[in-house]
């Protein structure tokens, strides 16, 4: 009863996981602390000697989740945003902190007071889009992520996810239209980086439903060459190989895909309990 | 993983000039759309007094036996023209595994009104049930009963007087391990009926720990971030067993030489036997739990292969094994192959692989509609022809696993309603949910036939921990119909594995009779036609499983068909 399509699939399907929301970027001067577990025990005695104190929580809020101690930042996100007066960065990561713990109706409010107070917050737009997609609802997320890539054209990540939904709900041109847009856009992190290359696994995998697996064969070979590690394009040069008649090649393509599939965690739901 | 520069300027350039490949090439349209099909709540006054049992009730559930639910079987058994229906019930881990069961056998009168009979019958079972299937296997006339349980198999032979006898251990029936779903089809195409029977976990409650507690939290028994029960998956999978009918009451254990045993076994939920290369023997498709689904294609000599993978049948659109429950087989695009349903979880789409005349399917859940299911946790399933225009709709149960869901904002419930997906030229349109598709459960097997002999497809639902729901299709201005029952003689006596095809009026509509199919459940042996306006079928072809084919002509609408294999 595992749930492998998720809202995780569309977070980026290889690369940095995450937890499907985009992370604002910390501070420069705090990124290395994140790292540092004798900067978070400093930051922690800090807190504990002023907890009033907004900046000290949030903080080591921040140096928490840079260390990738989600539940243990989400009480110092509550702490600072029940200082503090309200400020984008704030109410943002506040809406991440939520969704880190499971509580996505809290996240969904926090985003959207942060919509009120600032209404082209692309970010926030973005990971509402994320969070009605959580909820099954595709066409609203595809409205929300339209509405973050209008707020910032050059936004890789919300283009690659309208572009996921758009295919999710059989825009086949839309999306092919969109995923042009992330070719055509300059990764500035690992995580666009990997976008735009699942971007051209995307389009290979609705050529492939449109019945064209010429096209989707040259795409895929381009995919495998740049990412022999992504976890669907091997099966999907299979398929179009299947299709084209090249059954030999796609054995290889398939059996290559399953050592692939054995390589990776079997995570998600119900997982665990060995006997 | 980067493009260099001159890479990327080829790729868009290349993606840029280049049209777009046509749309797929869609199947010919059916006959005129009827009303939207109209399946009322008829459970109240049928004198179905069932109620499903599942170890602890709603959240007080700690383990996987509790989650999965229950089936039930359409048969004749009393070989009146009416069916009757059979439900499996589970039971709780404080009970014995050895308790008399509470399984159900309700005789139909062929108006809608069942009497329970299970204590003349002898069919109340043992232990915790899951399954049923339903055939005659030693070909006397009258239908036996297959019962899956989390222990052992148990089959019912059919004395013909309205008992039966547990012949379990008679019969070779001794394969052990959790049974889910089950299919009698023929294997060989022998002339008798032999037995595939799914499994799921080599479960001991002793050695997996309880939902919530620290220990399965610790082995990451979540979902999201819920604590929930553990498995399947970190659980030891059960290996499926393939029965052989030695042709005088009694079987064997076949998995072996045939070639089933797998070095790693897969969590087995359901089981439909069809002939998807059109070389006329029976092959079986397993939807499996988080693992690859199987498709074992019949060498024809008594073996098996898997092609799951390279037939593309085995995993999502994406490379990804999916939480496979329920499935079907059927030609739902009416292009003479049987195409493939799976049923699978929330978050996931319920998955149509679409055959290629045979030799490989096309997952093509996305473009023929299947994203409203996105939500839905789904098990039974059945292409049938509600609206009787010609084409093959598709009915899924829906309801989820982790009673404590609705905590958690993710857009799915605990109760869910079923959905009926309406055949709209290739597409499936989900019908609106009015009647009793509005009814919310958290829904499990399912299992379709004309229970009122009116000549459409009902359906009967069992709900996990509640009431089921039986289902009467009261669709408005349906089609005109034909139902084939078939008698074999050098073949099945059941006929399982006869491919029967009608023309009528233009339309040219496939059935075959199957094996299994749905979830934990068997279905009305008799096949339904939906004729759109036809008053007659012209020509109605029978290739029977012995290989002899059979061809009736001018044969009037509206009416059971009881077709014999000549001599």
């Amino acid at each position: 009863m595992n749930s492998a399509i998720s809202v995780v699939l569309i977070a980026l399907a290889f690369g940095s996981a995450g937890a499907g929301e985009q992370t604002p970027s910390v501070p420069p001067e705090e990124a290395p602390a994140a790292r540092s577990t004798d900067k978070i025990d400093a930051l922690e005695a800090a807190v504990r000697r002023n907890p009033n104190d907004p900046a000290s929580q949030y903080r080591l809020a921040l140096a928490l989740r840079g260390a990738d101690r989600r539940a243990d930042a989400f009480p110092h996100f509550v702490a600072a945003s029940e200082l503090a007066p309200p400020s984008s960065d704030l109410l943002l990561d506040l809406g991440i902190a939520y969704s880190d713990v499971g509580r996505y109706d809290d996240a969904e409010k926090t985003y959207r007071r942060l919509i009120t107070l600032d209404p082209s917050n692309a970010r926030a737009l973005h990971n509402m889009g994320n969070l009605a997609l959580r909820r099954g609802d595709a066409k609203e997320a595809a409205d929300w992520y339209g509405r973050a890539v209008a707020a910032r054209p050059a936004y890789l990540l919300a283009q690659y996810h309208l572009a996921y939904t758009q295919k999710f709900l059989g825009r086949y041109d839309d999306a092919m239209a969109t995923y042009m847009a992330v070719l055509k856009s300059e990764p500035s992190s690992g995580r666009e980086q990997a976008a735009r290359t699942d971007s051209l696994y995307q389009m290979a995998s609705i050529e492939l439903a449109r019945g064209a697996p010429a096209r989707a064969e040259a795409l895929l070979a381009e995919v495998v060459k740049i990412a022999p590690d992504h976890p669907s394009a091997h099966y999907a040069r299979g398929q179009a190989l299947r299709q084209l008649g090249r059954d030999d090649e796609a054995r290889a393509e398939f059996a290559e895909h399953m050592k692939i599939l054995a390589s990776r965690p079997m995570g998600g739901a119900s997982a665990g309990a060995a006997q | 993983m980067t493009l260099s520069p001159g890479r990327r300027a080829a790729l868009l350039a290349a993606l840029s000039a280049a049209p777009f490949a046509l749309a797929l090439a869609a199947p010919a349209p059916a006959a005129a759309k009827p009303a939207e099909p109209l399946l009322a709540d008829a459970t109240a006054g049928s004198g179905i007094a069932y109620r499903n049992v599942s170890g602890a009730q709603g959240r007080g559930k700690g383990w996987l036996t509790e989650t999965i639910g229950a089936g039930a079987a359409w048969l004749d058994y009393d070989g009146d023209g009416s069916l009757d229906l059979y439900i499996v019930n589970g039971s709780t881990h404080e009970r014995p595994a050895d308790t008399p069961g509470t399984n159900r056998l309700y005789r139909g009168d062929g108006r809608g009104r069942f009497t329970d009979v299970t204590q003349k019958a002898g069919v109340a079972g043992r232990g915790w049930g899951y399954g049923a299937a339903a055939g005659d296997y030693d070909n006397d006339g009258d239908t036996d009963l297959l019962v899956t349980t989390l222990r052992s198999d148990i089959l019912y032979r059919n004395n013909g007087d309205g008992t039966f006898a547990d012949v379990s251990q008679k019969a070779g029936i001794t394969g052990s391990g959790w049974g889910t779903s089950a299919a009698f089809f023929d294997m060989d195409n022998d002339g008798d009926l032999d037995l595939y029977v799914a499994r799921y976990v080599a479960f001991d409650r002793d050695k997996v720990p309880r939902r919530g507690t620290k220990e399965a939290i610790a082995r990451t028994c979540l979902y999201k971030t819920i604590p929930v029960v553990c498995g399947p998956l970190g659980l030891p999978p059960s290996q499926d067993t393939l029965y052989r009918n030695n042709g005088n009451g009694s079987f064997t254990d076949v998995s072996r030489e045939a070639g089933i045993l797998l070095p790693a076994a897969r969590y087995g939920l359901g089981v439909v036997t069809g002939d998807y290369d059109n070389d006329g023997d029976q092959d079986v498709f397993v939807a499996d739990d988080s693992v690859p689904n199987l498709l074992w294609r019949n060498l024809g000599n008594g073996a098996f292969r898997d092609v799951g993978v390279e037939s593309l049948c085995a995993l999502s659109a994406e490379g990804d094994p999916q939480a496979g429950m329920g499935t079907d087989m059927a030609d739902y695009d009416d292009d003479g192959w049987l195409d493939i349903g799976v049923t699978n979880f929330s978050q996931e789409l319920n998955s149509i692989f679409r055959s290629q005349s045979g030799r490989f399917f096309n997952d093509v859940s996305t473009s023929i509609g299947m994203q409203a299911s996105y939500s839905d946790l789904s098990w039974g399933m059945g292409f049938h022809d509600f609206d009787q225009d010609g084409d093959q709709d598709l009915f899924i149960a829906n309801g989820h696993v982790y009673p404590d869901i609705d905590d958690y904002g993710l857009g799915t419930t605990f109760n869910q309603p079923n959905t009926l997906y309406v055949n709209e030229g290739g597409r499936m349109r989900a019908a609106p949910r009015t009647a009793g598709l509005e009814v919310a459960r958290s829904f499990r097997g399912a299992a379709f036939g004309d229970y009122d002999n009116d000549g459409d497809v009902d359906v009967f639902v069992v709900a996990l921990d509640g009431a089921p729901l039986l289902l009467r299709n009261d669709t408005p201005a349906a089609g005109s119909w034909l139902q084939v029952s078939l008698r074999g003689r050098a073949s099945n006596r059941d006929g399982v594995g006869a491919r029967v095809t009608a023309r009528a009026g233009g339309l040219r509509v496939l059935r075959e009779r199957k094996g299994g199919g749905s979830y934990l459940s068997a279905s009305d042996p008799r096949l339904h036609f939906g004729l759109g306006g036809a008053t007659k079928v012209e020509t109605l072809e029978i290739r029977w499983p012995s290989g002899r084919t059979q061809t009736l002509q001018e044969v009037p609408a509206g009416r059971i068909l009881v077709v014999r294999e000549p001599e």
